[in-house]
């Protein structure tokens, strides 16, 4: 099993859109696979059509994190038409001051119940925009990442605090995290003086070391989400950004197996 | 430290990490693991290695290695946590041509070992050190023809 954090505290770099396309593009290749939504704000559990497990009562995500030994997995996931979820839930806001108070392996919870998932050859996880427990929680497990950025200067600075913290769970959790992919999100056309110097920043930084991709922003994206789908559902409009995302999933599957 | 300053330090430590794929310090500075920096960052694809199941014995020599880091100033995990700052004041002119000389140096460093120069952890010691290796050197009439050369060099601008 192979699991990708998709995250960046930053909010609004597409940490939603690319989760669901590319786990429709992975089980368009015929992999199964499961999609987790560990932000409590529930995008992508709502926009898969989830809003009703979004609200429901206990067992939930959040239990799962509180006693990762005394539910399981299967309790919660739901089957979306093209993947597995993991949907998020209200009561994970109150997630992370629990964490922080239970103080028993606060930031391992998720890979406790990783551990215990089976039958899946892909997860990929919308991680929360912010760098807390959580989102700890989420690099921990996953162990690779896939960073959407924006091709703004903001985007350029935000990474400096999500390196920060890699390196600090590196340090304190002994454990290797590897960027796998960088996701250059909503690339407008035209692009401007900032779009240009921030995506040849990220083509000096990353080239040869870790694979970039583009990702234009397109209104077929948006309005295929917006149907509970990713653009390799049954009824996706048709998206030239189908073929950047084949190829993310073609990079991902050369990563090496757990 | 200016944005571009900024920038340029976070491609660093970002492309630091990517430069030993068998070791997950960031800043490790091993000279025996060049060849195998250089085979990762010569790749088109990302040749790098997951996580590997570590033996305690190469864990105790990880252990060492990183005791022997902690004991050498040029070789601490964080040179901004470690180290003091010391700030300069430069004219326009020899602020650009630190960047430029900076540049031509790493891609320089980066054709040979394939992995960057850091600026912060190499490239500003060592411009310290050769300058005051040079300065050693120069008898105080020396010192002024320079300090005259500079003043030729600013007035051009």
């Amino acid at each position: 099993m192979k699991s990708f954090a998709v995250a960046n505290q930053k909010g609004g770099v597409a940490k939603t859109t690319n989760t669901i396309n590319l786990a429709g593009a992975l089980a368009d290749r015929g992999h199964d696979v499961l999609a987790v939504d560990a932000d409590p704000q529930g995008y992508l559990t709502n926009t898969l059509g989830f809003r009703d497990a979004y609200a429901a009562d206990p067992p939930s995500l959040y239990s799962l994190f509180n006693s990762p030994r005394e539910h399981d997995a299967d309790e919660v996931i739901l089957e979306h038409a093209e993947f597995d979820v993991l949907p998020s839930n209200v009561d994970m806001f109150k997630l992370e001051q629990n964490l922080i108070a239970s103080g028993r392996r606060p930031r391992q919870r998720l890979e406790d119940v990783f551990d215990d998932l089976g039958g899946y050859d892909y997860v990929f996880v919308d991680a929360p925009p912010s760098l807390g427990p959580i989102n700890d929680n989420v690099l921990l497990a996953c162990r690779n990442l896939l960073i959407p950025v924006e091709a703004a200067e903001s985007s350029m600075l935000a990474l400096e605090h999500l390196l920060n913290q890699i390196e600090s769970l590196e340090r304190d959790y002994d454990v290797q995290l590897r960027e796998q992919a960088v996701l250059i999100s909503n690339v407008n056309y035209p692009l401007d003086n900032e779009q240009r110097e921030a995506i040849d920043w990220f083509g000096e930084t990353f080239e040869g070391r870790c694979p970039i991709f583009e990702i234009r922003k397109r209104a077929a994206i948006k309005r295929t989400l917006n149907n509970g789908a990713s653009l390799f559902g049954d009824d996706a409009e048709e998206c030239d950004m189908r073929a950047v995302y084949e190829d993310v999933a073609e990079t991902l599957d050369e990563v090496a197996d757990d | 430290m200016t944005d571009d300053d900024q920038k340029d330090d976070l491609s660093e430590r970002l492309r630091g990490r990517f430069d030993d794929p068998s070791d997950n310090q960031a800043d490790d500075v091993d000279e025996t693991d060049d060849q195998e920096a250089t085979d990762a960052t010569q790749s088109e694809q990302p040749s790098r290695s997951m996580p590997e199941t570590t033996s305690q014995n190469s864990k105790n020599a990880k252990r060492e290695k990183n005791a022997k880091n902690e004991m050498n100033a040029m070789r601490v995990k964080n040179v901004k946590e470690s180290w003091s700052a010391t700030s300069i004041y430069l004219p326009e002119f020899l602020d650009r041509q630190l960047t430029t000389t900076y540049k031509h140096a790493d891609l320089g460093f980066e054709e040979e070992f394939g992995r960057s120069l850091q600026k912060t952890r190499y490239y500003y010691p060592l411009l310290v050190a050769l300058g005051m290796e040079r300065i050693e050197q120069m008898e105080a009439q020396e010192l002024q023809e320079r300090i005259e050369d500079l003043e030729e060099n600013g007035a051009e601008e």
